[in-house]
């Protein structure tokens, strides 16, 4: 405010106060000549006398001016104007260092804007630091993330002193029926309380009443603004789900979006049983903090809680305690490939500063006669600084501007490539837009790339006897001083931290790009092309039932032409797991998946059987319970000997025994690519809730999903059915994130090493115009035209050599560094490494080609008479 | 000039400020006027005069108006704000301790110990 209204001054005052004070020192000569002229001067005397015992008047001036405060509004229109005519003056120097900044502040930007909306924003929740998720841990087998069993939730909720709001709620698949075709929705079972805890209500309608938690009085729901849309219900309007009537009281705001794509809430309730159980964990707890409390705090206390229960109830809770997160870790991996591309811009935003330092380095030293004038006509140092300032910050300013408009272009592009499921499975990517944080941070950026860029030409400016430099200049042929052996180092510094600076953003990209090479060629166990897959979580049934309902659809699927094989599979993780005769595993030692499979999976995914035979049909529930494991948990747990025959059990005391019949092949963690363990069981015997149907086709998949749908429903037309989708679409989907920062990664690489090619050309081109004088006699003296070029590329080599040996050993660092973030085994091959850096040298050296040959074709007359 | 003295840093705006105080002056009526009050044994440049009354002014200590001088020529005043009136005395009783502890310093004598 303060500033405006100085500014307002200056503009509306200022001729006034010129006037003014012009008026005022005339008035004062005025009265002293009439002074004089009484003591017997003649006028013309008079005023002369008058005007000499004043002193220098402009100086007076302009000191005045600095008391009134008005100074930095002159020097800063002086600046502003005088920066508008250098710059106009250089058009190529402005056009190139505006460029560059503008891609370096726009990639900035577009990577900052999805740090802001996943990393900072993920949820609208106010006040979201608050905001922890808790879970139970696992201490014997290090698991974390544990669901809640009911009966410890109340026992927190009651017992804690930490949390404002505790609240539960619990996933629940709901069949939606009544409108149109029968649908599934991802619904959510939650306390009364569950709204307040995230800060947010209902934008129309109500939340639920605590009587409502209640089994008979759970029939309302909240739904989402989009349900709502989608469904055109209104409240007070009964929805079937599960077959039940339910009430809808409320309608949620659209931006919230919890727990992740969820349509409808409803009341969590428990019965008083329920509500005791201690086994069963179903529930995420998510918490918010009290003002006072730190989550430190909270953890020590309920750390205690764990304790004291484990001791009351060791049975169930033993060795059990208490996980407490933040909710914006939620996101982990997906927050640690978004700060990576942001490291990634700011090295590009730091290699286009490096590189307009480097043109106003040559700019600087051109510009030594003007500077040196202006010193001598009375600038201060730190004038001329605050000059060389405004002009850096006017480009950067420029490049800001258009580097907003690049980044909103470049955030375009990405939005449009992430898939629609990512988009709904990953918290804030839906938000992504350019605010007004990232506006904030735009102009921060751009301000801070002003300053650094021109720094190094500063730091010439105010190096010692730089101002005897300054009057040197003024006598010097226009070759400063300063343009010697103290400038040539500072030009070559710059360009070695381009070259290292680009070096690492190629590895970087390198890593990425294989990363997700070996994503995608990595033998994943399984053959995705050509297989369709449905998902369907019927209404509960017994599991005789729901197992004749699977063998039905089946049956139906196997019919349709073009189908080769139609398998199903549903997964349930299995906490615990133990072989018969050995006790139970120690923490970190394999633990396999469970999966109940029909006949035909392994055959429809084309894994492998390597040993014995596969569930079979014949595994009724009246018969002998089996399992098939995969290679890599028989190798490790059966080293030599073979598991057949032996027998495992899947979960806690209560589970049957499972007989060993076949070893099959391994399937492989998509992401990282390591083997993941994991025991198949016969669907008969062990009936999933939920699965997911998997066809091979002989032709595109997804023409057989029409009639994969029909088959389904002959069987029970009620029947929801999602996620219908080829394997290929699915693992599209889940590497996209790696595709995407692979992308970026090779994008901001090439334009590091186009900026680092134009360092290090412009650079070896300012060289060689120093010395073309230096040259010219060389080549008068006899020298080869090879022997100039070998001196002009070899400073070149020098200067590039430093940069990528600090570049080797940062690249390496970086590897590291990547490899363990993101949990993946991909290390760069010491062939690769040396490839990028041989490119890099070698394209430095074509770029120092070109003014180098320039070098040979001086004229050694011409040379010898420029001075 | 040996009975001629040059002014101490900060001391010129507490002449100004001095001469203000005895009634409303132009720029030129101060100058004569500290030269008056000090037995003309100050030198001040002319010129100097003025960014420290634009500073004076700027810190509200003075107040300014255009009239007519004693010469019938248009001449900007200058005048003491109460913050003016204030920031002299305390000036004065500052300068008053200063002078008279360093005064009794270099008066002092050896002493036996």
């Amino acid at each position: 405010m303060k500033f405006l209204s100085l500014l307002a001054a200056g503009l509306f005052r200022r001729a006034r106060m010129e006037r003014d004070m012009a008026d005022e020192l005339a008035a004062h000569m005025a009265h002293r000549a009439d002074d004089l002229i009484r003591a017997g001067c003649s006028q013309a005397e008079a005023a002369r006398r008058a005007r000499l015992e004043f002193g220098a008047v402009e100086g007076y001036k302009e000191s005045c001016r600095e008391a009134r405060g008005l100074a930095w509004f002159d020097e800063l229109r002086g600046n502003l104007r005088f920066t508008v005519r250098s710059l106009r003056a250089s058009p190529g120097y402005t056009l190139a260092a505006v460029l560059s900044l503008a891609i370096g502040i726009g990639a900035n930007l577009c990577a900052f804007v999805s740090v802001n909306s996943i990393i900072l924003h993920p949820f609208p929740f106010p006040q979201i630091d608050r905001i922890m998720l808790l879970g139970e841990t696992a201490n014997k087998i290090g698991w974390h993330r544990d669901p809640v069993a009911p009966a410890n939730f109340f026992d927190w909720k009651e017992n804690n002193r930490s949390f404002a709001f505790l609240s539960a709620f619990r996933p629940w698949d709901a069949l939606l029926t009544g409108t149109g075709e029968p649908e599934r929705v991802i619904a959510a079972r939650v306390t009364a309380d569950f709204f307040g805890t995230l800060g947010m209500a209902p934008a129309k309608g109500r939340g639920f009443f605590e009587r409502e938690c209640q089994p008979g009085a759970d029939n309302v729901v909240v739904v989402s603004q989009a349900f709502q849309k989608s469904h055109v219900v209104s409240l007070g309007q009964t929805i079937a789900l599960d077959g039940r009537a339910h009430t809808v009281i409320g309608v949620m705001p659209d931006e919230f979006d919890f727990p992740l794509t969820t349509e409808i809430w409803a009341p969590l309730a428990y019965s008083p049983e329920g509500k005791a159980r201690r086994s069963g964990a179903e529930l995420a707890v998510v918490g918010r903090l009290k003002p006072d409390a730190t989550v430190e705090g909270a953890r020590g206390e309920m750390a205690a809680l764990a304790a004291t229960l484990a001791r009351r109830y060791p049975q169930s809770n033993d060795g059990r305690g208490v996980s407490i997160e933040s909710i914006r870790q939620m996101n982990e991996v997906t927050n640690r490939f978004v700060a990576i591309l942001l490291f990634a811009a700011g090295f590009v935003l730091l290699l286009a500063c490096a590189n307009i330092g480097n043109l106003q380095l040559a700019r600087f030293t051109a510009r030594q006669k003007e500077l040196g004038l202006r010193a001598a006509l009375g600038a201060s140092r730190f004038r001329l600084v605050r000059q060389l300032l405004t002009e850096s910050l006017a480009i950067s300013a420029a490049g800001g501007v258009l580097g907003w408009v690049a980044g909103a272009w470049e955030l375009g592009i990405m939005k449009r490539y992430i898939p629609a499921e990512v988009l709904r499975w990953v918290a804030g990517l839906r938000n992504l837009q350019m605010d007004g944080v990232v506006l904030a941070f735009g102009i921060g950026i751009s301000l801070a790339a002003g300053i650094v860029c021109t720094s190094p030409s500063i730091y010439q400016l105010l190096r010692r006897r730089s101002g005897e430099r300054l009057n040197e200049s003024l006598k010097e042929g226009g070759r400063g001083a300063v343009s010697g052996r103290a400038g040539n180092r500072a030009r070559s510094i710059l360009v070695a931290t381009e070259v290292a600076l680009a070096l690492v953003l190629m590895v970087g990209a390198g890593l990425m790009v294989r990363t997700f090479a070996r994503m995608m060629a990595a033998n994943s166990g399984i053959d995705p092309k050509g297989v369709l897959t449905l998902e369907v979580t019927p209404s509960p049934r017994d599991g005789i039932q729901t197992a004749q309902y699977y063998q039905r659809v089946l049956a139906e699927m196997n019919a349709i032409s073009g189908v080769e094989s139609a398998a199903v599979s549903g997964g349930v993780e299995a906490a615990q797991w133990e072989i018969e005769g050995r006790g139970r595993p120690d923490a970190g030692q394999p633990r396999p998946d469970r999966s109940a499979i029909s006949s035909r999976y392994l055959q429809t995914m084309r894994i492998p059987m390597v040993e014995g035979r596969s569930i079979g049909e014949q595994d009724g529930p009246e018969s002998t319970r089996v399992a098939a494991i995969s290679e890599s948990l028989a190798h490790y747990y059966w080293r030599g000997s073979s598991p057949l025959g032996q027998r495992i059990r899947l979960g806690g005391a209560s589970s049957p025994w499972l007989t060993v019949v076949g070893i099959c092949g391994d399937i492989r963690n998509w992401f990282g690519g390591q083997d993941q363990p994991m025991a198949y069981v016969s669907y008969r015997q062990e009936p999933p809730p939920g699965v997911r149907f998997a066809l091979r086709t002989v032709r595109d998949p997804i023409e057989s999903a029409s009639a994969a749908r029909l088959a389904i429903r002959r069987v029970d037309a009620n029947q929801a059915i999602y996620n219908v989708k080829s394997m290929e679409q699915i693992l599209a989907e889940q590497t996209s994130g790696v595709r995407s920062a692979a992308m970026v990664m090779s994008i901001d690489a090439a334009i590091a090493l186009l900026l680092a090619l134009m360092g290090a050309y412009s650079v070896s081109a300012f060289f060689v115009a120093q010395r073309t004088q230096e040259f010219g006699v060389r080549l008068a003296l006899g020298a080869s035209p090879r022997a100039i070029v070998r001196m002009v590329l070899a400073e070149t080599a020098r200067t590039s050599a430093v940069g990528l040996a600090a570049g080797i050993a940062a690249a390496l660092a970086l590897t590291a560094t990547m490899s363990r973030t993101l949990y993946n085994v991909v290390t760069i091959e010491p062939l690769t490494f040396a490839g990028l850096t041989a490119m890099l040298a070698l394209s430095a050296l074509l770029a120092a080609y070109v003014p180098a040959r320039r070098a040979t074709r001086v004229d050694p007359m011409t040379a010898l008479r420029s001075e | 000039m040996p009975d001629h003295a040059d002014l101490l840093p900060g001391t010129l705006d507490m002449l100004i400020l001095k001469a203000v105080s005895l009634g409303p002056q132009h720029g030129y009526g101060i100058l004569l006027r500290i030269g008056q009050i000090s037995g003309d044994t100050l030198n001040i440049e002319q010129g100097a005069l003025y960014p420290a009354l634009y500073r004076l002014e700027r810190q509200d200590l003075l107040d300014t108006e255009w009239g007519v001088s004693e010469n019938n020529r248009r001449a900007k005043f200058y005048q003491l704000t109460p913050a003016g009136v204030k920031r002299l005395k305390e000036e004065t009783q500052s300068w008053n301790r200063t002078a008279m502890a360093v005064a009794t310093a270099l008066s002092a004598r050896p002493q036996e110990a």
